[in-house]
Formats: structure tokens, C-alpha cells, sequence
């Protein structure tokens, strides 16, 4: 019992200041919305575009604390190596960091759901599929800790499960709040019109999370192969099996995963380090992103329309999904190790190198998440709705979401403006997790808060339309600011010769086939959105600089 | 005969800390030079600027004649190192990882690699993660060696590495790239170590160079006296040169910076006896002129 605690109290010790934060940071911005709710209650009660966002913030602060910390390696879940001689028995081991990650996974999960279910009713009342998504990005939380440091067969394996025993969690709290606690307040007609609901004013409105039986035996069952990988796993590092046996599964495993080939020699220099980048962390990208995209798959509901399914299946695989793995691999890849700086940044390859190769191993990434997403897509649709022709589901999708119905040359031309921006944007998010990505993220912070805020408390009404003259205001300043930097780091990147002045052109290429992409789509984005949704024109192109003249920083200090 | 690298009125802080301050060094071609220093001395710093992964913030760096920074592939294929840390991806295999050096360095000789691998007694299979501390950085000096470069950079070569593999191994492969004309610059705690392998010596402390010459040469010059007073006298005798004194009983240990002939007169016109005049270690030397032990300073 003694030795249990020891090991429960190194675990407590490697994380507690982390996690300390990550929970400040919960416990701080429940208490801001208290005081918003209070203050200015209108926000939430008419516009539930804004609760929409709100339930995202606690998982994405969350998410994005745990990087830093992790990134500062104030926080870690391996044993240090000496913990592995200590004379317990290996279950005793696996046990308490087992019994350990559960917690805090389902801490964190519960504390993000629980702060969303109370605080953000309205919400939760009319749009339980806002459970799932931010269950899912919930998930998250469990995934960067577990993931980072692993090769991808062990990430996965931990992977799935944490986000199994995460989402549990989260709809249990969830359906446990909501059933006690909330829901005083019945949403109003205004916000009900909003998002195309018909208002049931007096009547509570929300869906009770659905827990069939296969959830639970699929939640156990994963539960014990988590375990069973952990402890096979600890009884490897404390060699009490032979290395070969487990080492042949994990090679065979590995090497399908890599999804390159080994060969005696390279190319070149460029080709070593594209090999080298690419077995770092970026060869993972395509499995989580399909690992996810399958999760997201799995959490459909059977009360809903076989379209709207339908319409979830195409949206996860091929949108949701690449896109938020794109931060997390985009975060690993260009966080400023000083462990890779010497490795590396010592070697005789020039900064413009490192960045092309870094650019041209997400492309190949986002390629084949692509491919393997959509071989998923098209088994899913096969499977769950013996659709035998996925394009024209991905069409119709297109339809439904654009209200666009005309010849198949529009459609076509909807479907490929769509994969454009789909790839556009997940490119995007490659470069967001780190200073590489600062225009972006301004870009992004512009285009929510025009979007999020265009409604907010000082609007005039111009037909069906919401203006904000503030936010036109502010929006206006910050595109033209944005410009600007833009402008400038293309300059300093081509002066510090990191980049060359040919690939302008095709910069300029992809910017303008990325505005007419966007043009297919002016109906929906409508007038008063087509500023911020230009403003991510500047995003795709922003990495073709950044990257380079970040990265020269980080090496050259 | 172009000197290998030049720092000139180098300057690096950190905030308030100057790591290096208005550093001068020349290091010739085909010598082995011993970087000694205590913690926080400034020695990596220095590496730091000569592998181009710090940009001069004032003063100049050149190695090879280049600036490291601006000319990385020039500089760094003609470089070896070995970084303190030993810092390799734990994802790589040995063997892969003298794959993807053969393809950086255009002087990667696979038959020297295979043999250095031979001697380290290194897994080609294994993972760099798994490896131990001593087996860590026998692959690190695999990867520095193994395409002769014409400048060996070692941070702290010998940590990690047993005595056995210290003495031998180590000495040998400075001894054989020094034969063959190339530079080899090293950092280390050990003074014993760089006595033994060093041509030259840099003594860096607290940022500044405190001296910088061949080690015959600095022991030629410095000295360290033993003096009994004969008037029982309490405070350190005055000698030409002195950087510390240290009394023990009647006794005072004096280390200068003086010919032996001047120590001599000087000692005689005071009225002090000689016990003894030898040659300090490197230790004594570094602490005589720096104050304090080299295995002490910040982490």
C-alpha cells in the first residue's frame, strides 16, 4: 500500500503544477461567466452563436494550457527510469498511473462539462449536439498527454480508449447536471429562431445523452486494453519479457504506420531531413486524424435523420477531424525544442531548407489523412447508409449546406471549392499551434469576433441582416493591420533570403484559387461575413513566410 | 596558416547575465584545444556562437573565415560536435541515424562510422531512448567523427563515459584528428584530462578570457612557492606575480604568475626561506587566477 502511494505521489509530483493551472484556469472562467451571465445576461440569453463558442473556450484553454505545460515539461505522465527498479509488482506500477491518468482525464472532461452544463444552459437545452463536439474536444485533453512522446500504434492504443473513458465522463456529468440541477430557465423564442427550432416555450428542451448498452462494454473494453498495453508496456521497461517479443509487434506495427520506405541512402541532404521530419511526428498526423474522424463517427444518433448522419459522417472525417489534429501535429513539429535545435540547427542544412521540408511534409501529411479519410467516409456511408456513391453524398451535403440545387457542373464546382477550403483551412491549422501561426491566429481571433460579436449589444438592423457598426470599425482596423504584417514578414523573409522571390507567384496562386473557392460559397458566408472570410485568404499564404523566419529565430537566437 | 575560428570583442547576455563579455579567441588549425571553465562559465555559450546557433550580438565570430550564421551548410558540414546534453531524438536508431548523417556530411566515410560503431560497441538496432548515458554519447561522437571533420567541437566529452573509454578512446581520437592536421576544441570540468590531451589551453571565467596559451607554456610561467618567514610574519608575503596565497601553519603556499629566477630574488630580499618552488597543476592555476574552484558556478 505504501509503495502505491509513493508512485501515486510521483505522479502527483510531475503534474500537480500543471494541472493546478489547467484548473485555475476552469475554476477562473467559470467565475467570469457568473459574472458575464449576470452583468450582461442579454449576450447569452439572444445570441447562441456566442454560447456556442463559450462551450468550446473551457476544453480549448484547457487544451492549450496542457501544451504549454507540457512544452515547459512541467507536466508528464511516464515515470522517470529509476521508478522502474523499485521493488513492487509491475500491476502495482501500471496500476497507479492507470488510476491516475482516469482521474484527471475524467476530472478535466467533468469540469469542462459540468462549467458548460451550468453555465451555458441555453446552449446545452436546445442543441445536444453540442455535447458531442465539446465531449469530443474534451477527449482532447487526454489525447495530447498521451499521445505526445509515444510512436503512433502506442498512441493510438492510448489514444482511443482516453477518449472513450473521457467522453463517458463527460456525458455522465452532463446528463447528471442537467437532470438535477439546470435548466431553470426555459430558451426563449428569439434564440430558438436563431438556430431554425420551433419554440416550445415553458417546456424544458433537451435531449437526454443517449447510453445504449454498447457504449458501456465498449467503454470497458477499452479500458482493458489500455491496461493491458500499459502493463505489457512496463513490464517491457523493467525487462521482464524479452525485448523481441513485444519489440516484433511494436516494429511491425511501426513500420506500417510510418507509411514511408526505408532505403540505405537519400537523395540528398533535403531528402535525409524530409525522412527526418517526417518519422518526428509528422507521420502520425494521418492515423489520429482518422482515429478521431472514426470516433466522431461512432458517437452518431440513431433519433436522427439518416441525412443529417449522413451529413456528421462527411463533416468528421473530412472537416472537423484533420483540422484539429492539424493543430496538435502542427504544435509538436515547430515548438521550440532546444533538444532538436542542437540536433538539427548543428547540422549543414540551411534554415530555408528546414522550413521547405517542413512545409512539404504537412502537404504530404494532409494528402494522405485525406486519402485515408476518405476511404473511411466511403466504407462509413457504405456501411451505416449502403450509399454506393460517396461523391454524390458529399454533393448533396453541399446542397443541404449551401441551398444550392442546380446542373452537376455546379455541383462539381461546389465540391471542389469545398475540398479547396477544406484543405486550405486544415493547412492553416498546421501553422497555428505556434508562433509560426500569429497572423493566423489574429486572422482567426478577427474573423470569430466579427462573426461571434456581429449581433452583440450595439447592432443596427439592415433588412435581414445584423450590422455592428463597432465591429465594422474594429474589423476594418485589424484587416488593414493584419495586411501589414503580412506584408512585412513576406519582406523580411525574402530579404533574409529564407524565402525566394519565385515562389511568389505561386503564393499568389494559391491565394487567388482560395478566393474563388470562397466566392462559390458568397451565399452562405453572406455580405456582412465576406471581411473576415477574406481575411482568411491572408492565413494559408501567412505560413509560405512565418515558418521560415520563426523557425531562423528559433536557431539563430 | 588561417586561423580555424576567430572571436572578436564577442559580447552575449542573457537579460542581466553576460554570458560572454568582450571575449577574444583564436583557435590555429591542427591543435587541440582545452575550453576549461566552472559552470556558467560562458564555455557552451561560446560553442553556441561557433556552430552559428546564437547570432553575435556584438562583436564578430568566424569560423573557417565565415560567419556561421549566414553560411550554415559551409560552416557546419566542416564540423563534428557533441553537444553537453547530448541532445538525439530518442525515436532514432543508431543505424538511422548514420544513415541521415552520410547523407548531410559529403565527408561521411562508412567504413570509419562502421568501425567507430564497432568500438562503441553500439546496437545498430537499438534506440537512441534506450540507450545508457555512457552508450548516449559514444553514438553522439560516432555522429561527430565519423565524416572528419575539419573542426571538433565537444561539449564535455567525457561525461557519462567510463574511465576506461575516457583515457583511451577519448585521447586516441583526439590524438589521431590532431595528427591529421584537424582542430579540435573541447570543453571539459576535468583539468586532469585536458592536461593530458590538450595542446592548448583556454581558461574562461565568468564570461572573459583569463588565459589562453599552449599548456607548456602556462606552466612554464606559473609557479607555486612554498615560503617559511622567519619573523613569523601573518600577512601573505608580497611576491612579483601573485595571484593567491594560502597559509598553512608557518608556512605560505603562493601560486604567481613570475620567472622562477625574479621569485627567488624577491623571496630572498624580504627574508623569506624557500621551501619549495614547483609547477602548479592546472587546478591550482585556475583557482589562483579565477578565484574559485572550476567545479564550482551555476548550473
Amino acid at each position: 500500500m505504501r509503495a502505491f502511494t509513493t508512485l501515486l505521489w510521483e505522479q502527483w509530483r510531475q503534474t500537480w503544477r500543471g494541472l493546478a493551472l489547467i484548473a485555475g484556469a476552469l475554476f477562473g472562467y467559470w467565475l467570469l461567466l457568473i459574472l458575464v451571465e449576470r452583468l450582461v445576461f442579454i449576450i447569452f440569453s439572444n445570441n447562441p452563436r456566442i454560447a456556442l463558442a463559450a462551450a468550446y473556450v473551457p476544453v480549448a484553454g484547457a487544451v492549450g494550457l496542457l501544451f504549454m505545460q507540457e512544452s515547459r515539461s512541467q507536466i508528464g505522465f511516464a515515470y522517470p527510469r529509476r521508478m522502474f527498479w523499485l521493488p513492487v509488482h509491475t500491476y502495482a506500477l501500471v496500476g497507479a498511473q492507470f488510476l491516475y491518468k482516469i482521474a484527471v482525464i475524467a476530472l478535466l472532461a467533468a469540469a469542462a462539462g459540468w462549467i458548460c452544463a451550468t453555465e451555458i444552459k441555453l446552449t446545452f437545452a436546445i442543441m445536444p449536439q453540442v455535447v458531442m463536439f465539446t465531449g469530443m474536444a474534451a477527449t482532447l485533453l487526454g489525447m495530447v498527454f498521451l499521445v505526445c512522446g509515444y510512436g503512433t500504434g502506442t498512441g493510438l492504443a492510448l489514444f482511443v480508449p482516453a477518449a472513450a473513458i473521457s467522453i463517458l465522463a463527460f456525458r455522465y456529468v452532463y446528463a447528471a447536471v442537467s437532470h438535477n440541477f439546470i435548466l431553470q430557465m426555459p430558451p426563449s423564442a428569439y434564440d430558438l429562431a436563431q438556430i431554425g427550432l420551433t419554440p416550445e416555450t415553458g417546456e424544458f428542451l433537451y435531449v437526454y445523452p443517449e447510453f445504449s448498452a454498447w457504449t458501456w462494454w465498449g467503454g470497458a473494453a477499452t479500458i482493458v486494453w489500455w491496461a493491458m498495453v500499459s502493463y505489457l508496456a512496463a513490464r517491457r521497461a523493467r525487462s521482464e519479457v524479452p525485448g523481441d517479443r513485444v519489440g516484433r509487434w511494436v516494429r511491425m506495427v511501426s513500420n506500417v504506420t510510418y507509411l514511408d520506405r526505408d532505403s540505405d541512402e537519400f537523395a540528398s541532404p533535403e531528402a535525409a531531413h524530409r525522412w527526418f521530419e517526417w518519422r518526428r511526428v509528422v507521420y502520425m498526423y494521418p492515423w489520429i486524424t482518422l482515429a478521431l474522424g472514426l470516433f466522431m463517427v461512432a458517437t452518431l444518433r440513431s433519433s436522427m435523420e439518416d441525412e443529417e448522419n449522413k451529413f456528421i459522417v462527411g463533416f468528421s472525417l473530412l472537416g472537423i477531424a484533420p483540422a484539429i489534429v492539424a493543430v496538435l501535429i502542427g504544435y509538436a513539429m515547430t515548438r521550440p525544442d532546444p533538444r532538436y535545435m542542437w540536433f538539427v540547427g548543428g547540422r549543414p542544412l540551411t534554415t530555408g531548407t528546414i522550413s521547405r521540408v517542413r512545409l512539404l511534409v504537412s502537404i504530404k501529411a494532409i494528402a494522405i489523412a485525406y486519402l485515408l479519410a476518405f476511404v473511411a467516409y466511403t466504407g462509413a456511408s457504405f456501411i451505416l447508409f449502403q450509399s454506393t456513391n460517396p461523391i454524390s453524398a458529399l454533393v448533396t451535403d453541399l446542397e443541404l449546406i449551401t441551398s444550392t440545387y442546380g446542373s452537376s457542373r455546379n455541383s462539381l464546382v461546389m465540391l471542389a471549392s469545398a475540398v479547396w477550403i477544406a484543405l486550405i483551412v486544415v493547412w492553416s491549422m498546421f501553422w497555428m499551434g505556434r508562433t509560426a501561426g500569429v497572423v493566423a491566429w489574429i486572422a482567426a481571433i478577427l474573423a470569430s469576433a466579427y462573426f461571434y460579436f456581429d449581433g452583440g449589444r450595439v447592432y443596427q438592423r439592415q433588412g435581414d441582416n445584423i450590422v455592428s457598426p463597432t465591429w465594422i470599425a474594429f474589423g476594418s482596423a485589424l484587416t488593414l493591420l493584419m495586411v501589414i504584417g503580412v506584408v512585412a514578414v513576406f519582406s523580411w523573409a525574402i530579404y533574409r533570403k529564407l524565402l525566394s522571390v519565385k515562389t511568389l507567384p505561386a503564393i499568389a496562386i494559391v491565394a487567388a484559387v482560395t478566393v474563388w473557392a470562397g466566392f462559390q460559397f458568397r451565399d452562405v458566408i453572406g455580405p456582412d461575413n465576406m471581411v473576415p472570410a477574406l481575411i482568411w485568404i491572408l492565413v494559408p499564404i501567412a505560413p509560405f513566410a512565418t515558418v521560415p523566419v520563426t523557425l531562423a529565430w528559433q536557431r539563430h537566437r | 596558416m588561417e586561423p580555424v575560428v576567430i572571436a572578436k570583442n564577442l559580447t552575449r547576455k542573457y537579460r542581466r547575465v553576460t554570458a560572454l563579455d568582450d571575449f577574444n579567441l583564436t583557435v590555429p588549425e591542427g591543435q587541440v584545444l582545452g575550453l576549461v571553465g566552472e559552470n556558467g562559465a560562458g564555455k557552451s555559450t561560446l560553442i553556441q556562437h561557433i556552430l552559428g546557433m546564437l547570432r553575435a550580438q556584438s562583436g564578430t565570430m568566424r569560423v573557417f573565415g565565415l560567419d556561421p550564421v549566414q553560411e550554415p551548410v559551409k560552416v557546419l558540414s566542416r564540423i563534428g560536435y557533441l553537444s553537453e546534453n547530448r541532445d538525439m531524438p530518442g525515436w532514432m536508431r543508431v543505424r538511422e541515424l548514420m544513415r541521415y548523417c552520410h547523407s548531410l556530411y559529403p565527408g561521411w566515410d562508412p567504413k570509419y562510422a562502421e568501425e567507430l560503431r564497432e568500438l562503441f560497441e553500439l546496437d545498430p538496432t537499438a534506440k537512441l531512448r534506450t540507450l545508457s548515458l555512457g552508450q548516449t554519447a559514444k553514438t553522439g561522437l560516432l555522429a561527430a567523427l565519423a565524416h572528419k571533420p575539419d573542426l571538433l567541437v565537444l561539449d564535455e566529452p567525457s561525461s557519462g563515459l567510463d574511465p576506461v573509454v575516457r583515457r583511451d578512446i577519448l585521447g586516441a581520437i583526439f590524438r589521431s584528428v590532431a595528427h591529421e592536421g584537424r582542430t579540435v576544441l573541447f570543453s571539459s570540468h576535468l583539468l586532469e584530462e585536458v592536461e593530458l590531451v590538450a595542446d592548448r589551453i583556454a581558461m574562461v571565467h565568468a564570461g572573459k578570457l583569463m588565459i589562453h596559451d599552449t599548456l607548456d607554456q602556462i606552466k612554464t610561467e606559473h609557479h607555486r612557492v612554498t615560503l617559511r618567514s622567519s619573523n613569523g610574519q601573518s600577512s601573505a608575503p608580497t611576491l612579483p606575480g601573485t595571484l593567491s596565497s594560502e597559509q598553512s601553519g608557518l608556512e605560505w603556499k603562493v601560486v604567481c604568475f613570475a620567472p622562477e629566477s625574479e621569485l627567488r630574488a624577491s623571496a630572498q630580499s624580504a627574508g623569506h626561506e624557500i621551501v619549495s618552488i614547483e609547477r602548479p597543476s592546472l587546478d591550482d592555476i585556475f583557482v589562483a587566477r579565477a578565484g574559485t574552484p572550476i567545479n564550482s558556478g551555476r548550473d
